[in-house]
Order: C-alpha cells, then structure tokens, then sequence
C-alpha cells in the first residue's frame, strides 16, 4: 500500500489560482472573488454539460428497455440530438401568458435552477475538487435541496394554471414530508463520521474492513441508503413520485405555461438534481471519490471514481424511472409519514449502536 | 336475440293496455310494440318493472316523413335472461313530444339529447335537453330527411360554458378565487378538451376539493363526424369505410357489425370460409384493441414502458391486416356477402408465429405491469361499480362483466360462427379498476383460444369462395335490421332501415362508449384525480366512436 500516490496532494486549484491572481498584482480580496465567481462559473457549465450527457443517455438507456433504440440520427449515435434539442429550446420564443403573476412567474425558473447549483458546491468531486469545503455542508445541501421547492410553488401560483397549482401544491406538499426521512437517513452517515462536512465523511469511509470490503458506509447502513435513495427520488419529483408533473394527470404539472428557455431551465434543474441526488448518495454511502488509484494522471481518479458511482446511481434512477409508475398522492404521503419515518428513526438507533460498537472494538 | 315467451308477453300487453299499443313479433321472434305517445311512458315504466327489462338497450328515432311520423324507438334489454323487446312510439312530425324516460333509465340521457338534436324530438321532463353533438344554435335537425344543408359557423364562443357554470359551486376561473376569509375553496379544472390522457378529445369538467373530485361533468361531441347522416347518402357497400372510422382500434369488429345488418337485411347466405376469415380478424381487433387499453392503462398511470411494449404487438398486428388488405389502421376487408379477397398465404402461418409468441408477450406484461406492487395498489379496490349501476347506465363491455354478470353477445346471443368455437367468458367480482384492466388480459387469451380454433377449422374446410354472389347495386327490401356483436368496446349495435333504395334510409350505430361514459361522473364522485384516470382508462375510450 505505499505505492499508492496520495491524491490529496494533487491538482489543488485554490492556492494555484489564487496565488497567481495575487502574482499579476491584484489585491487579496479581489483574487478571492475572482476565484470564486470562475468556480461558480463552472459549475454552471458543468450542469449544462451533465443535463446534455443525463438527457442523451436517458433517451438510450429508456429507448433500450422500451424496445427501442432511442435518437440515432442526429450526429454519430444521435450523439448530437441533445445538443439540437438545447438549440431549439433557445431559438423559442419566450411567451409569458397573459395574467400571470409576472414577478412570480418570471422568477420561479431561476430560483429552482439557483438552488439546484448551489448543492453542487459541496459535493466533494474529489480531495481536492470541491467548491467550498463547508462545516456544515450537509445541512446545507439539505437546506438548498428544500429551496427548490419554493420555486416550483412560485412556478404553479403564478402561473395562473389549474393545472400548475395543482401541480406545485402536489410538489410542496412531496418535499415537505420526503424532507424529513430524508435528513433522518442522512444522520446515520453524519454520526458515523462525526461531521456535517461533506468532504470529512468522504475521508471518514477510506480504508478497508479485514482487508478486502471497503468501509464504505452503505454496509453499515443499508437502511438508510435506500431510505435516502426513496426520498431523493421523491426530491427530484422522479418515478414513482413525479406526481408533480405527471402527465397524464396534470399535463406537465407546475412547468405546464412554460416554454422556451425558462423551461430549459426547469429541465435543467431537473436533471441536475438527479445527479446532486446521486452524487450526494456517493458523498455519504459508497465511499466518494475512494477508490483505486493508478500511477497515470493520479489526481484524475478520484474524480473517475466518484463520476462512475454517481452515473451508475443515475442509471438506477432511470432504471426505476422506466419500469415503475406513479404513486397516488395519499399513497405518496402514506409510504413518507407512515413508512420510511419509523423507518429512518429506527435507522438512527442502529447508527447509534454501530458507533458504540466501532468506539468499543476500535477504541 | 330473440323475445322470450313473445307470445305470452304478447297477449299480456294487449290486455293491460288494449287499444293504446300493437304488440307484433317479428321473424327474428322480437317483440315489437307500437306504443301511442300519450301512453308511452306508463308502458315503458310497466315492462321495465313487471316485464324485467332492466337495461335501456338503445334509443333512437327515424323520420318517416311519407307517413308524416318520426318514430322514436325504444330497444329494451334484460341481460341477465337474456331477453329483449322493442318499443316503438311515432310521434307527429310537426310537433314530436314524449315523455322522457331519463326517469326509469338514467341510460336514456344522452340517448335522449341526441335524439332531440338529430330530430327534434322534445323530451318533456329531459333535466338537461340541449344538443349534445352538434352546438347550441345550430339551425335545423340534420337527420330529418327535410333538412337542407346549407354553411353553417360554429359558434365562436365555446357553447358549454352556460352548462358548466350551472349546477358547480366553486368559479370556473381561476382569477374568480378571492382572498376569501380562509376556507377551503373548491377549483373547477378542465381535463380535456386537449388533455394527454383523454384518450381523444374528451372533455371533463372536474370540481375539485384539494385531490378530491366533488362532481364532474363529461361532455361529448368534439370530434361528430355526422357518421350516421353521411351513410345515408352512400351506397349499402360505401357505407363500409365509414364503419371503420368509428372505433379505430377495433376496425374490424366494426365492419363485423354493419356487414351482418346488411346481409340480415338482404338475405344475403356468407360462404364459410369468408365467416371464418371475420371470425379470425375480429378476434385479432379485439386484441389489438385489449392491447392498447392495457397499454393505455399502464401509461395513464405513469409508466411508459407497457405502453411501448404493446406498440410491438401492435405492429404485428398491423402488419397481418395490412397482409390480407393492404389498409393497417383503416383495413376496409369486409364487404356485403364476404370478404374482399381470400386470405394471402402467408397470412397463417404468420398469424400461427404470431400465437405462439403472443403467451411469452402477455408474461412480459404481466411482470412489468400487473405485478407491479404499486400499479395494483393504484387500481384495486378504487371505483366500485356495481351491478345494479351498471344495469342502469346500459354499460356493456368488459366493464359490465367486472361486476361479475355473465353477458357477452358471443354468448348471449351468437353471432356468425361464434356458437361452434370454444371460448369463455371471463367475469370479474368487485367492478373496481382492476378488474376492468385485469379482465382485458384474460379476454385476451380467450381471443387467442378462438383465434387457434378458427384456423384449424379453416384448415379443415379448405379452400372456397369468400364472396357470395351479391347484385352489383345492391338493394335491400325495404324493411329493418338489427344486428348486434361484442365489440372489445362493449355490445356494439348496428340497426339499419332501408326504403328499398340503394342507400341506407337510416343507419344506426349504437355505440356501447357512448352510453359507457354516462356512468362516469358517478363512478369517479369522491375519488382522488389520479383514481379519475385509471377509471377512466377502463372505459378505454375511443372517442371516435363516442361521437361518431
């Protein structure tokens, strides 16, 4: 094991850029912003580029089990198909319905995408690639997953829809009961390893058991993966829980009088949550960025790693996405409260005991 | 289907109403009975009590205009016998007015309004007799034979608006919600016209409480094609593509139903080998028909997958019609007296690949979708409709068979060579959205069970004639027909009259959709909006027929 090249030593931005920012001659507060304006900057275009690769490979990966092939004739492999379909969305024009609460209406789109990219500023892409290493970055990836909800209730009332009041009370009232066994679930990660810090909990779970299983936390808390893993899907409004935008019942639900760009960016939204969902379900049970590391680029495999684990979850999700159905909304609010919470709280007493256990053979 | 103890019934009506009505058995053995307006609803009344003629078959009207009558004519069933019996009451043509009988059969409702919409006929005492096809404000009655089409616009303005704001407690618009002093306030939602799961364009105005439905309003009538108007004016054979057009998933059973009148009607002897042929098509309509319900079933409920499945079989269903007539959705293979051409070679052992897959096919739905825990939990146990609902709202189909009562013209009354074949009728116990779904499955492997029979009979016979000799211009005897079949939809009817000419002097469609849906607004009160789709689903609604 002493080969192994230590990965926290590699590509770290902040004190590179910064220092090179203070070398041209700007001063030390200037470099800081700078540093992190061009960091949210690329965050952004990382969610644009995800939402392309999510949206192409749920149209293979659903075509597949659908009996069919999905798009293969824009580009090599319909490559290209969701890069038209982004430039189309553009070319729309921007209808804003007459009667809408303007300001309400005007504003939904951007609050939802806000908060679907500020979780990916805690999301530990690898040791060293992480926006903003926050004490308490879970409860802040909690806080700002609940904000989107806000949006999608501005979305529905402003709208001046039935259907899209319909659809955003469907959504509030999901987030509001999936909030709460979700943030139990993730405190079986967080005693565990003693931290609300993202980046801490990766480190908590490097290692192996007995010198071949990974100590990754999911073996010690199935449980409160797949609880987690429930109400992420209820989160993001996926099947089963797309009540929100079901369509055969509500049209599109909340986003139903939006089109062009500001739609794109509920899509966008959509799609990048599904990923922060998987990605933050890597954070805090498979192990993170862990995993082995070769001698070639090796600051790049962490971030393989934790890529692989996140898209093999959102394949997952769209496995689900193509074989299930949608819950009905009493249904919804039965499997929540009357379900996954004894459950997630059971899961707490189970952490707890495992931690006395780990303290007591450990310690 | 024949009247039981006809001529005891006979004599029993002549001595209770003595002159008011003429009661004749025709060479069917169905009792016919000619009713004066003023007594017709004591009568109706008296057979639906004391003679057990629970359900409102159909209802309907022609216009006699030599004899200065329009004759509305009232087709009674009892399905648990099964028994029918037909009621005609003629009616001045300057001035038509009858009771209406929306109070003995809910069923009669729209029946009614249809009725009034094509002739003109007043129902007095209708609760709600406005024009149900065609809108408000249109000028004449399209069907009485004095009516001269002339241009006329659609009203701008969307003519059920009145309708709707009556009789709903809560504002139509949603800028009419108030800030109110807190309480709970009750929405009005519009699922259609243009809704993804509509099945068509279907329109039903939902008052909500939260998730909860208060009450509905279904309205019809968006995509009248004046079916039955425009047969009037084609020849008995160009009548055919029009049948086609009414259920377009069923397009043969469709064609099942009018060729049969006809040939009835014209005594017309069909060789064997072109019945069988119908036989193995219509059985292949129903299963495509059943295929896409389920599908439909599956999607309306939030999975897509089923729905892409069922496309495949589809598409080989498609291909075996578009085999034997060139047609896929529209095939237009009947004709009066047979079939349009024998069947290609290839065409059994096509369809005998096609069996043989089928059962695999039928397993995978089965693990994707009736498996499936949660699409169970959403449909069993949600609506109950039960027998007694369903007797008085006329619904056929498989819907009448999930509340557990034996009817199936197939059975009831067999048709072409259904008699010989060996099939059975799946029934359902609890009438709730399960068992509408889960009967189209079992209805499935009964059509296959039919289907292999028909082709080793049609191996056994062997080769022959598909056509029988049928005069160029055909023209039946002035008379009437009714035939009807069990379309996948429900109990489809088809009652032609001709004048001895070379058209039909009135077509009649009975389409079982259309008396199905007046059943939904009770079915669906109180439910959750998600349960309202998966009922509906188990209509599965074609509106084409709907609205013809």
């Amino acid at each position: 094991m002493e080969n192994v090249p230590d990965v926290t030593q590699g590509l770290n931005a902040y004190p590179a850029v910064v220092g090179w920012l203070e070398g041209i001659g700007l001063p030390g507060w200037l470099a800081e912003i700078l540093y992190r304006v061009g960091g949210g900057l690329l965050i952004l275009t990382l969610i644009a580029i995800l939402a392309l690769v999510l949206v192409y490979m749920l149209r293979k990966v659903m075509g597949h089990m659908q009996c069919r092939l999905g798009p293969r004739v824009t580009g090599p492999f319909g490559l290209l198909q969701t890069a038209a379909d982004a430039l189309k969305l553009m070319q729309k024009e921007d209808i804003i319905p007459a009667r809408v609460d303007r300001f309400l209406f005007i504003l939904a789109p951007y609050l939802v995408f806000f908060s679907c990219g500020m979780i990916f500023m805690v999301l530990p892409l690898s040791p060293t690639w992480i926006l903003n290493d926050l004490e308490a970055g879970v409860l802040y990836f909690v806080a700002f997953g609940s904000l989107a909800s806000f949006g999608l209730l501005m979305a529905g009332w402003g709208s001046n829809s039935k259907y899209s009041l319909v659809g955003g009370m469907r959504s509030v009232a999901q987030v509001v009961s999936y909030e709460v066994p979700l943030v139990l679930a993730l405190l079986g990660s967080v005693m565990l390893a003693g931290s609300l810090s993202t980046q801490q909990i990766v480190l908590a779970q490097g290692g192996t058991w007995l010198g071949f299983l990974p100590r990754w936390f999911i073996f010690l808390q199935p449980l409160g993966f797949v609880i987690y893993f429930l109400c992420g899907l209820a989160e993001t409004g996926q099947t089963p829980f797309d009540l929100p935008e079901g369509e055969s019942e509500l049209v599109a639900g909340y986003n139903t009088e939006y089109s062009g760009m500001r739609f794109a960016l509920f899509f966008l939204a959509e799609f990048g949550n599904t990923f922060a969902i998987a990605a933050m379900a890597t954070t805090l049970f498979l192990g993170g960025w862990h995993g082995p590391v070769f001698s070639f680029l090796p600051w790049l495999w962490p971030f393989v790693w934790f890529m692989v684990k996140a898209m093999a979850l959102v394949f997952c999700i769209m496995w689900v996405r193509s074989t299930w159905l949608r819950f009905r909304i009493d249904q919804m609010m039965n499997f929540a409260w009357k379900i996954l919470v004894p459950l997630a709280l059971l899961n707490i007493f189970i952490s707890a005991g495992e931690v006395a256990a780990i303290r007591w053979i450990g310690g | 289907m024949k009247t039981q103890d006809a001529e005891k019934k006979k004599a029993a009506l002549t001595k209770q109403f003595g002159e008011a009505v003429t009661p004749t058995v025709d060479p069917d053995g169905v009792l016919e009975v000619v009713v004066a307006p003023p007594q017709a609803p004591e009568v109706l009344k008296i057979l639906h009590k004391e003679y057990d003629f629970h359900q409102l078959h159909d209802l309907t009207a022609v216009d006699y205009i030599k004899d200065n009558q329009i004759t509305v004519i009232y087709r009674l069933m009892n399905i648990e016998k099964p028994d029918m019996l037909v009621v005609k009451v003629p009616l001045d043509r300057n001035q038509p007015e009858v009771a209406t009988a929306t109070g003995i059969w809910p069923a009669a409702n729209w029946l009614e309004r249809e009725v009034y919409d094509y002739f003109g006929v007043k129902f007095v005492g209708h609760p709600n007799l406005t024009r149900i096809m065609l809108w408000e404000g249109f000028e004449g009655h399209p069907f009485r034979k004095d009516f001269r089409a002339f241009d006329q616009e659609p009203p701008e303005i969307e003519p059920h608006e009145a309708y709707l704001a009556s009789g709903f407690e809560g504002p139509v618009d949603l800028r009419d919600v108030g800030s109110g002093n807190g309480a709970a306030r009750k929405l009005i939602i519009n699922f259609g016209p243009q809704h993804p799961s509509m099945h068509g364009i279907f329109r039903a105005a939902v008052e909500l409480d939260g998730e909860t439905i208060v009450d509905m309003k279904p309205i019809v009538g968006y995509l009248h094609r004046g079916l039955e108007k425009v047969a009037e004016m084609r020849t008995w054979a160009q009548v055919i593509p029009y049948t086609d057009r009414t259920d377009y998933l069923a397009a043969m059973n469709n064609n099942h139903a009018y060729v049969l009148a006809v040939e009835k009607l014209a005594g017309i002897e069909v060789p064997l080998r072109a019945e069988i042929i119908r036989v193995i098509l219509a059985e292949l309509g129903r299963l495509h028909s059943h295929l896409m319900a389920i599908g439909c079933f599956g999607l309306d409920l939030g999975a897509i997958t089923p729905f892409l499945y069922v496309w495949r079989e589809r598409e080989t269903i498609y291909d075996l019609l578009e085999m034997v007539s060139g047609g896929r959705l529209f095939p237009t293979y009947f004709r009066i007296g047979g079939v349009a051409r024998d069947l290609p070679e290839e065409f059994i052992p096509r369809l005998k690949k096609f069996l043989k897959e089928m059962p695999g096919h039928i397993e995978q739905y089965n693990n994707i979708l009736s498996g499936n825990e949660i699409f169970q939990k959403r449909l069993r146990g949600v609506a109950h409709l039960t027998k007694e609902m369903a007797l008085r709202y006329s619904v056929t189909g498989p819907m009448l068979r999930s509340t557990g009562i034996n009817y199936d013209v197939r059975k009831a009354d067999p048709y072409s060579l259904y008699s010989r074949f060996d099939f059975e009728i799946p029934l359902g116990e609890n009438g709730d959205a399960w068992d509408f779904y889960w009967l189209r499955i079992l209805e499935m492997w009964q059509s296959m069970r039919i289907i292999e029979q028909a082709i080793a009979y049609l191996e056994e016979t062997g080769p022959g004639p598909v056509q029988a000799k049928v005069p160029k211009t055909l023209k039946p005897p002035a008379g009437e027909a009714y035939v009807h079949i069990e379309s996948p939809k429900g109990d489809l009817g088809c009652y032609i009259v001709s004048d001895g000419g070379t058209s039909p002097y009135r077509f009649r469609w009975r389409p079982p959709l259309f008396i199905n849906l007046q059943s939904l607004p009770e079915l669906v009160r109180g439910w959750k909006i998600a349960d309202f789709i998966a009922i509906f689903a188990g209509y599965d609604a074609v509106m084409g027929e709907v609205d013809r």
